[in-house]
């Protein structure tokens, strides 16, 4: 009598069902893959040196270095930024005897504008790292006191990212230190204040509270909040 | 989360997934661990981020269907250099089978993942087709020639 397609399709079906990996075996080979596993971690950190491991002991999940060629626009956006902050700070306080409206804000202006000429000839720059027209241009009357938060202002908008839980961060262009790098909290994206531009990054938790954030590619830690 | 956690959930998920088409290929136990081990330490060695269990899923079965290849194409060469007038193994020589999984262990290899992921996974030809890279005109050839191999096989047991 011939087999019908249902009768052979449910034949071979449990013929594979018949095909067991023991528990024995599953544990061999686990045990042997997470010595694996942790050699290669062990044989990654000791490349990359003590610092790399957290405060707890810990070792972190380090990005590959791959593509960082083509992350590289981003964070010279905002190292750029950062460059910003510091010398509008610097100018300020060394340049208080000259016309405070002619000093700061040019200086700002020039470096974001000379930097983000060289990302957008990129092409893939967050649009948002630079200035806006409006907060580039400080009052003048109040560039004496400049603060920290006047100053993030003054550089533009920073990458946005959300985590699992809803919660929203902003990055900004302040480097954190290896060691106050706690776990890896997860992976998601980072992306512009327009959505256009987004970019894959690791959020970790850090030591003392708070979050940092790493960019593929990037071995840089930024702080966010 | 830490690779290590990765790669044991991953592993626990699944191990007898990969177990199953490595058998499929190799035939025996031993050397379908081997080659189920040597598939999961391709993420160890190369960790990668997958968008959904499905991808990871598929990502492990053409991965293990290839390395499985490879290793039953270099076996074979070798045994041609050494032993030339050695015959082929036989697969089922090893360990005591049923007559269907006999006849689909016997199958030439070119029908082994389209075969396990139609008639196990339970996928169409045009989703094989994709998780292969194949065109689906190909993949339906192979599974009705797959298909008359088995019958030619099981003859009117059913």
């Amino acid at each position: 009598m011939a087999m019908t397609d249902d009768q052979l399709a449910q034949q071979v079906h449990d013929s594979y069902e018949k095909i067991e990996l023991s528990d024995d075996a599953q544990d061999r080979m686990l045990a042997a893959l997470l010595a694996a596993s942790d050699a290669k971690q062990a044989e990654q950190n000791a490349n990359r040196g003590p610092s790399r491991r957290t405060t707890k002991g810990r070792v972190t999940q380090m990005p590959k270095r791959q593509g960082l060629k083509r992350w590289m626009p981003i964070a010279a956006v905002l190292l750029a930024a950062l460059v910003v902050v510091q010398v509008g700070v610097l100018t300020v306080g060394n340049h208080s005897g000259e016309t405070r409206a002619d000093m700061a804000p040019k200086s700002e202006e020039s470096i974001v504008a000379d930097s983000f000429e060289v990302n957008a000839s990129d092409g893939v720059a967050f649009e948002t790292a630079a200035p806006q027209e409006g907060e580039a241009k400080a009052d003048s009357a109040a560039s004496e006191d400049v603060d920290s938060s006047e100053v993030s202002v003054m550089v533009g908008d920073y990458p946005l990212i959300t985590l699992s839980d809803g919660t929203e961060l902003v990055a900004r262009p302040e480097q954190v230190d290896l060691v106050e790098t706690g776990d890896l909290l997860e992976e998601t994206t980072a992306r512009s204040v327009d959505g256009e531009q987004s970019v894959t990054c690791r959020v970790y938790e850090l030591v003392g509270g708070g979050y940092a954030v790493s960019y593929e590619g990037e071995e840089a830690y930024w702080l966010c909040d | 989360m830490p690779q290590t956690c990765d790669i044991e959930a991953i592993f626990r998920r699944h191990a007898q997934t990969v177990y199953r088409v490595c058998y499929s290929f190799m035939g025996n136990a031993a050397d379908a661990e081997d080659a189920t081990q040597a598939t999961f330490m391709k993420l160890v060695d190369h960790p990668r981020q997958f968008a959904s269990e499905q991808h990871e899923k598929a990502w492990l079965i053409v991965c293990a269907s290839n390395l499985c290849k490879d290793t039953l194409k270099s076996a074979s060469r070798t045994r041609v250099v050494a032993m030339p007038e050695q015959e082929p193994a036989d697969t089922s020589a090893s360990e005591p089978l049923d007559a269907t999984l006999d006849a689909v262990l016997r199958l030439p290899e070119k029908y082994k993942d389209v075969v396990y992921l139609h008639y196990y996974e339970g996928l169409k030809t045009d989703e094989i087709a994709r998780t292969l890279g194949e065109k689906p005109s190909t993949v339906r050839n192979r599974l009705r020639d797959a298909r008359g191999l088995l019958r030619k096989a099981l003859g009117g047991e059913a």
